[in-house]
């Protein structure tokens, strides 16, 4: 029984079906936000203040953070998730033919478009009713997990890093940074950094030498993307059944070259974070509070076997469960489902804190997923995007772009951690070549490269925050590489035997269909959801990792992920005025995301109700 | 044809090029000498309206034919990865003319022509605008500091601009800016073959 809050229970045959005697049994009551208090703290004290933080867009601001903060008791007492930037690439789907979706969805984003056309494809597939070859499977798990070697690298070196570097840490915290200069690094025979001091002046921005490195490094699998997929972020090749290239030989060997690389490069990454999460830890241990949020993760899943997945809805709970990565939802801290119907029907999407209207008036248009498992009317196959645009932002009533997905009707969160934590907790992932699940940890065993070959565990961590969410990504690059080069393994072998087909032929469907795409990006789950009839697209809904976690607070007065992880981050910088308070501490909560904030905000449409993104930034006073 | 005035001045304080802070090998698929030595690029989101005017623009450049020294192209994606693109190219490029829907205050739907005069940045800028161009966002602003500071843009940098009239969701220009994509395969062509370092602004 996965289901604590939805009206859902379970049959003997383990078929989920409504809860009998309600008449509406999805109804919830809103629950109104009281600021009075804080309205009151602040008017009051001069030590309590509102602070407005720009995590990732200060320049063009498609993030925005809002904080109230006590500076005295170094204590955020309340936190707003602001998305300012939209486009309304779903909208601009509906009416068009379904292929589109992969060429216009990519465009979504300047640095993952290879995530959402995959994602798309996938949605595609299972309307039309087809699966590529396993050929082309195991080429799509590549170009996923070569997308990652990107992204994740590029968080940790050139995004997250400078929050660990000598410029910030001596600056906001000067005993931290004589400690470091007297520790010892772990890792240093395998990194070559004698102390932690060292390391973090290599993460100094723009002149580091592990910040320069981490630029290098996301070139080399830019390389190997380009040579199979054409081009890097917006991907040519990705087609509905599969690739549209002619893969040789020569484009695998240029790939495994790549990956070999790759792989020294991830394995180094480990031990840098091993080495930083572990002396924050020592040197004061209420560095765990910072971003620590409730266990609560989802993930869809990613990788699929090739001699298994067959696109359909029906059958997906049994190829999601032979994915490299487990699909599955971690309430509290426990594994609760790996099964993507429950996943699927778990979902919701509220907007009570969002620019949108509600679609609660409109017709329902699925009281039930193909398989016949209940669905909520919040359910992104019955959501309808409506903007309601307004010049006016109030942290009692809306606020933001994002809207509230939930699962469960709970605060979720997306990230490569979710990936690996459901992976390792099911203990179920059946390749085991290069990686082992056991219940409580993922193990990876990396074959040897330049250095030499080197065995791995990441253990499901006691704590969590901002700290387990970086080290976490460190070991997921080397997670992404193995699953590439099991996969390259893979295509080696049909090659053989002469399987080196790349796709599946299709006729567009002109009846009513649907289908999702359960999928992954570099900051974790990616749904697409979407409707067609007489070959045209009806209704497209895409969730993206930074959907869920920079969402606003929901309608029963739950803050979201970023939220949450703010509000229990203590104030740990050293500070004697409050105007040399940085919020150094606020910055790593929020980053330790890898906020990915064009995606987040993709649906928007609408004439005259342009938001001027430029004012989120300045003083959230006056606001409500 | 008149061009509206250039972009207001932005104080020219980094005359010499900037360093290469750091190198990479060419992409086995980089241009050999004697291939492209001028790029046009258009810069942006896709479906943005007038903001994605850079991208419409190259799409009606790519229609007519180009001489094999240019290379017209869409920059689609993060200024780090186009920093990177760039510096791959060998020999470097010697010229590039860049082409977007910018919102800078100015009169709406008029198209804008100036030599990029790279600012005095702050590294702590630098390093804002890459924390944005990592998270996914595609801004011309981005693209010229970041890539400048890599060292992977020419001392010869041509801006057309096109400030939006109507921006936000949507597929089509404005008619103004629809209006204004002959001007641009002009303005591009002539900045494309112009004597390098030479620069019409009229």
């Amino acid at each position: 029984m996965c289901f604590q809050n939805l009206p859902i229970e379970f049959d003997a045959q383990g078929r989920p079906h409504l809860k009998e005697g309600a008449a509406d049994p999805y109804a919830y009551q809103k629950r109104e936000i009281d600021r009075s208090q804080i309205e009151e703290l602040v008017k009051r004290n001069g030590h309590i203040k509102d602070v407005d933080i720009d995590p990732v867009t200060r320049v063009a601001g498609s993030l925005a953070f809002h904080a109230v903060v006590d500076l005295e008791k170094r204590e955020v007492l309340e936190a707003n998730s602001v998305a300012s930037l939209f486009r309304g690439y779903e909208v601009i789907l509906k009416g068009r033919d379904p292929r589109d979706a992969m060429f216009i969805s990519s465009r979504v984003c300047g640095v993952c478009g290879g995530v959402h056309a995959v994602a798309a494809s996938l949605a595609i597939e299972m309307a039309f009713g087809i699966a590529p070859p396993p050929f082309g499977i195991a080429l799509r798990n590549i170009q996923l997990a070569l997308d990652f070697m990107l992204d994740n690298p590029l968080h940790l070196y050139l995004l997250a890093g400078p929050d660990y570097s000598q410029l910030v840490v001596e600056r906001t915290n000067p005993s931290l940074w004589e400690r470091a200069k007297a520790t010892e690094a772990a890792g240093a025979e395998i990194h070559g950094f004698r102390t932690i001091a060292d390391i973090m002046t290599a993460l100094n921005p723009l002149t580091g030498k592990l910040y320069i490195e981490g630029l290098h490094a996301t070139r080399v699998p830019r390389e190997a993307y380009s040579i199979l997929f054409g081009k890097y972020p917006h991907p040519q090749t990705v087609v509905p059944g599969g690739l549209s290239s002619t893969v040789t030989l020569r484009e695998l060997n240029e790939t495994h070259n790549r990956i070999i690389r790759t792989i020294d490069f991830a394995k180094k990454g480990i031990f840098i974070w091993e080495d930083i999460t572990n002396f924050f830890y020592e040197a004061d241990s209420k560095y765990k509070q910072c971003g620590a949020r409730p266990k609560n993760l989802i993930d869809t899943g990613m990788w699929d076997d090739p001699y298994a997945y067959d696109g359909t809805y029906k059958n997906a709970p049994d190829w999601g469960n032979r994915r490299w990565g487990t699909p599955g939802v971690i309430i509290d801290g426990k594994l609760v489902t790996t099964n993507l119907h429950h996943i699927n029907i778990g979902l919701e999407e509220f907007v009570e804190h969002s620019y949108y209207e509600s679609w609660e008036n409109e017709p329902l248009r699925h009281r039930a997923d193909p398989a016949g498992n209940p669905l909520s009317p919040y359910h992104p196959w019955n959501k309808e995007t409506k903007p309601k645009p307004t010049t006016k932002r109030s942290w009692k009533d809306r606020y933001t772009w994002d809207t509230a997905p939930r699962w469960d009707r709970n605060v979720m969160e997306a990230g490569t951690y979710a990936r690996m934590w459901t992976a390792a907790a099911a203990g179920i992932m059946p390749h085991t070549r290069f990686i082992e699940t056991t219940g409580y940890s993922m193990k990876l065993h990396a074959p040897k490269t330049l250095l030499p070959a080197m065995d791995f565990e990441w253990v499901i961590p006691d704590e969590w925050n901002a700290f387990e969410r970086n080290r976490n990504r460190a070991y997921h690059i080397l997670y992404s590489m193995l699953v590439a080069f099991d996969n390259l393994l893979i295509c080696f072998d049909l090659m053989k035997k002469g399987e080196t087909r790349t796709s599946t032929p299709y006729e567009v469907p002109k009846d009513h269909r649907i289908g999702v795409g359960f999928w992954g990006a570099g900051r974790g789950f990616l749904t697409h959801h979407l409707e067609m009839d007489k070959g045209a697209l009806i209704n497209y809904q895409i969730i993206t990792p930074s959907t869920i976690n920079a969402s606003p607070r929901d309608p029963f007065g739950q803050a979201g992920a970023y939220e949450e992880a703010v509000l229990s981050t203590p104030l740990l910088e050293e500070y004697d005025k409050p105007e040399d308070f940085t919020g150094i501490d606020i910055f790593r909560a929020i980053r330790s995301f890898d906020p990915c904030m064009p995606c987040t905000t993709h649906v928007h449409s609408g004439k005259g109700d342009h938001l001027v993104t430029r004012e989120v930034n300045t003083c959230g006073c006056g606001i409500e | 044809m008149s061009t509206p005035p250039a972009l207001p001045g932005v104080p020219s304080l980094l005359r010499e090029p900037a360093p290469r802070v750091w190198h990479l090998a060419p992409l086995e698929s980089a241009p050999e000498a004697g291939g492209p030595r001028v790029l046009i690029g258009g810069v942006g989101y896709w479906w943005q309206r007038d903001a994605s005017f850079g991208l419409v623009a190259v799409d009606a450049l790519l229609k007519h034919p180009w001489p094999a020294e240019v290379r017209v192209t869409k920059l689609d994606y993060g200024a780090i990865y186009v920093s990177q693109d760039l510096l791959a190219v060998e020999p470097a490029y010697e010229r590039v003319v860049l082409i977007a829907g910018t919102e800078r205050g100015r009169e709406p739907g008029a198209l804008f022509l100036s030599r990029w005069e790279p600012p005095h940045v702050k590294p702590e800028e630098v390093q804002a605008r890459i924390w944005e161009a990592g998270a996914g966002v595609v801004d011309l602003d981005h693209l010229l500091i970041i890539a400048r500071h890599f060292g992977a843009l020419p001392d010869d940098v041509v801006l057309i601009e096109l400030e939006p009239v109507e921006a936000g969701g949507g597929l089509e220009l404005s008619p103004t800016a629809a209006g204004r994509l002959n001007e641009v395969l002009d303005l591009a062509r002539r900045e494309a073959l112009a004597p390098r370092g030479a620069f019409h602004a009229t």
